[in-house]
């Protein structure tokens, strides 16, 4: 499945579910990153890290990494 | 006044929501407003009073939630579920219910006597969002008030509620919010439970304990796993987990924010109408330029670049009138006072001394205006956006680039800077980096070195490559630090972008002025201080027999008749500085001086360097003022250019000793103020004595590899 990390620029996405393994899955999930939530990436840097995604109405920066821990349908 | 006519308010709510702007309007007490999100590490009190009643605010950090994660986080929540304040008034940024209303269903978890002011109203106005904030009122059961803090609207009805809910004249519904029946379920069978612990459920709500268990809050955990209820507890978490686990395919702590985010969206849904045609927002397009892919880096660089320019072009101007100024002054000084010990002291030692550091004023102003302004901006957000990936390149985080940035103007606030750092091992990485960051005052070092070696066209040059260096020490260090000490862990990088805001002038000037002060204060104090214990030092002993000596050649000089007066002058100051010379030597000074040369020596430093570098200790900012007092002792026109000649009079010294001489300036301990500063923040003897070690270390090191090399390639 993809990831938030696969979304191309501009491009929208809907979670489909947080890797719970993952480190800071507990932290993602704190600033909103939950199912079923639009998440559209809006910036990126030179590096393609890290990445800015709006989602519920604000922008959030996350690493690459973490975004690949976010799949999207 | 009467203790009951005292309400203990907290503000709460989530980073740059206005909290602070919002604490100022209430209490009148300006204070430090910035964009970058967790600017309020540390809680901030102030009172007023409303209607005879004294209400004391206290302006808390910034948080999403109230879970323990950061220690913004856990200070918040600590002082809301311990202290209880009276009210609570949760500040939100009304143009983002969505996000801001999470840490309001938490704090209704708490029970907390909540106000909710919807802030930024003007905004939501602007964007044409209607919000039906009755019917939120109701399904939050919770007094909402638009409020404004740029607009100054809304500011009286917040204390008009304060009171009247305090007074009990308006009543709070202490809505609860309701999970699924799932969690529902086992949340009532573990408030039986812990009501039974009489002394437990009368300090914290069991509702909140048992929803806390939930979610893993370890802090939680740890009130109430030694209690005798916790076996029963236990029995009941254990299935909650394995049936949600079983039955949902999830886990109770996803569940319940889950939920919280489904409540939430229900009710915007229920209460919110935004304009269809939502243009893309402004910030929307600054960013896309800002943090464009291809310009971003180079805005970066550029702004960066700026802020030096700017820093030491624009000054300029201002330096030559202060240092005149102070020219003047110690000319009218040594006029009207009589010759002596007094004249001396007042003249060599704290004019020339507090003159010094004064002057650097106008750098540190420009310096720290510049700063506030990428802050209030929320520049600075972006700012760690765009660089994260070097910073991480070399172990360190987005967020560190911000304190280091800082440690250019001054390490005290760098090191205070790091509390954005929620990881102590990027904190301690990046504190202890800060050092090798030049601060603001070791440039007139620089500047005296490199003006007096160097051509005009080099000198430019030199400083920045002084800079550059020390840059460089701070990367490799960072990457040495978390290769060995602080192996492993990393803070996510999980940061808000604020939409932009202009901040207001007088915000800005509060805390170009509130720096200032903080530099003129330590001018007056410590610098001060020093300054006349230096003039002590290298005024005493004094030698009976050297005056003695030179008594006699000045008596042989006058009997002398094959001279003309000119000539007899001129011999007679040449005896003077030497006498001078002399004396320093002798005195305490000179003593302590020689007694490290054996140390500095290596690098090419004799022991009036080496004793700047002692007195360095105490302030960058003396270390000139030494070297001025050392060299022109009893000059009356002490200034610069008369110290430069002095210096290049010195046979001894040469480029290789000045590079030498200005990286050790660079890389060794910063000033006194500074390392009690980072004691503080460091928080254990172990790092502080590994920071004066690993800075004087590196400084030596590469002052001694600098030094052979510019001797190999210079001579
Ligand atoms: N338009 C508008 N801007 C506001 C309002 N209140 C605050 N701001 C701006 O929002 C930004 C953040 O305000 P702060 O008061 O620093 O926010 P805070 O909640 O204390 O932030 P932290 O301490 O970082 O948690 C500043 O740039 C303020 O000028 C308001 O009512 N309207
Ligand atoms: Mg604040």
């Amino acid at each position: 499945m993809k990831t938030a990390a696969d979304l191309r620029f501009g491009e929208r996405g809907i979670i489909h579910s947080i890797d719970q393994l993952h480190p800071s899955a507990r932290r993602i999930i704190e600033y909103g990153f939950t199912p079923g939530q639009v998440i559209i990436l809006a910036h990126q840097t030179l590096f393609s890290d890290p990445l800015a995604f709006i989602i519920r109405g604000t922008t959030i920066a996350i690493r690459r990494s973490e975004a690949k821990s976010i799949l999207v349908e | 006044m009467n203790k009951d006519r005292e309400i203990l308010v907290a503000l709460a709510g989530n980073p740059n929501s206005g909290k602070t702007s919002l604490f100022n309007k209430l209490v009148g007490a300006n204070q430090k407003v910035g964009n970058w999100s967790g600017v309020t590490v540390e809680k901030y009190e102030g009172a007023t009073s409303h209607k005879g009643f004294k209400i004391k605010v206290i302006d808390l950090p910034g948080t999403y939630s109230l879970t323990t994660y950061s220690p913004e986080e856990v200070v918040a929540r600590n002082f809301l579920v311990d202290e209880k304040p009276d009210v609570v008034v949760n500040v939100i940024d009304a143009t983002n219910l969505e996000r801001n209303l999470y840490l309001t269903t938490q704090l209704i978890d708490i029970q907390a006597n909540l106000i909710v002011a919807l802030n930024m109203y003007d905004e939501v106005e602007d964007q044409k969002i209607i919000i039906d904030h009755n019917q939120l009122e109701r399904l939050f059961g919770a007094h909402m008030i638009p409020t404004s803090t740029t607009k100054n609207s809304g500011i009286q009805s917040v204390l008009d509620h304060i009171v009247d809910l305090y007074t009990g004249a308006i009543d709070v519904k202490r809505n609860k919010l309701n999970f699924s029946a799932h969690l529902e379920y086992y949340i009532e069978k573990m408030v039986e439970i812990f009501l039974t612990d009489k002394e437990l459920s009368a300090k914290y709500l069991p509702r909140w304990l048992a929803i806390k268990l939930l979610v893993n809050d370890k802090a939680v955990y740890d009130l109430v796993r030694d209690r005798s209820v916790w076996t029963n507890v236990n029995k009941v978490l254990s299935e909650a987990v394995y049936k949600t686990g079983n039955e949902f395919n999830t886990d109770t702590e996803l569940m319940l924010k889950e939920e919280r985010h489904a409540f939430i969206r229900g009710a915007i849904k229920e209460t919110v109408r935004r304009s269809n045609n939502r243009k893309k927002s402004t910030t929307d397009l600054i960013d896309s330029i800002l943090i464009n892919r291809i310009t971003g880096l180079p805005i970066f660089a550029l702004f960066m670049w700026l802020i030096f320019q700017l820093t030491f072009s624009l000054g300029e101007a201002p330096m030559l009138w202060i240092e005149s100024a102070f020219n003047h002054l110690s000319i009218y000084m040594s006029s009207v006072l009589p010759d002596g010990m007094t004249k001396s002291i007042i003249v060599d030692g704290i004019i020339a001394g507090v003159g010094g550091v004064v002057v650097f004023l106008p750098n540190i102003m420009i310096l720290f205006l510049a700063l506030a302004f990428l802050e209030g901006t929320g520049y600075m957000a972006r700012a760690a956006f765009v660089i994260d990936k070097v910073m991480h390149k070399f172990g360190l985080h987005g967020k560190s680039f911000i304190p280091m940035i800082t440690g250019f103007g001054c390490s005290v606030p760098a090191f205070m800077a790091t509390r954005t750092l929620k990881n102590e091992s990027d904190r301690i990485t990046t504190l202890l980096i800060i050092p090798f960051m030049s601060c603001g005052a070791k440039f007139p070092v620089y500047v005296l070195i490199a003006g007096t070696f160097f051509e005009q066209s080099m000198a430019g040059n030199v400083l920045f490559g002084i800079y550059l260096f020390g840059v460089i020490i701070a990367l490799i260090s960072a990457k040495l630090l978390k290769s060995t000490f602080f192996k492993g862990e990393s803070e996510p990088f999980v940061m808000e972008l604020p939409p932009y805001r202009m901040p207001s002038v007088k915000t800005l000037l509060f805390q170009m002025w509130h720096k200032a002060a903080i530099y003129l204060r330590k001018a007056g104090t410590i610098i001060l201080f020093a300054a006349v214990l230096i003039w002590f030092a290298s005024n005493f002993p004094r030698s009976v027999d050297i005056e003695k000596y030179y008594e006699d050649q000045r008596l042989m000089l006058e009997l002398n008749s094959e001279y003309d007066n000119n000539k007899r002058n001129e011999l007679k100051e040449k005896l003077r500085v030497k006498e001078l010379a002399e004396q320093i030597e002798y005195s305490i000074v000179g003593r302590l001086g020689h007694l490290i040369e054996p140390l500095v020596s290596p690098l090419g430093l004799d022991w009036r360097l080496g004793i700047s570098l002692v007195t360095g200790i105490a302030a960058k900012e003396i270390v000139v003022s030494t070297m001025g007092t050392i060299y022109s002792l009893g000059d009356i026109d002490e200034n610069s250019a008369a110290l430069r000649e002095r210096l290049l009079a010195n046979p001894d010294y040469n480029q290789a000793v000045a590079l030498s001489f200005m990286v050790f300036v660079l890389l060794y301990i910063p000033c006194f103020a500074a390392s009690i500063v980072f004691h503080r923040e460091a928080g254990k003897w172990k790092w502080t004595f590994f920071y004066i070690f690993y800075t004087v270390a590196v400084a030596w090191l590469m002052s001694f590899i600098v030094y052979r090399i510019s001797l190999f390639l210079l001579m």
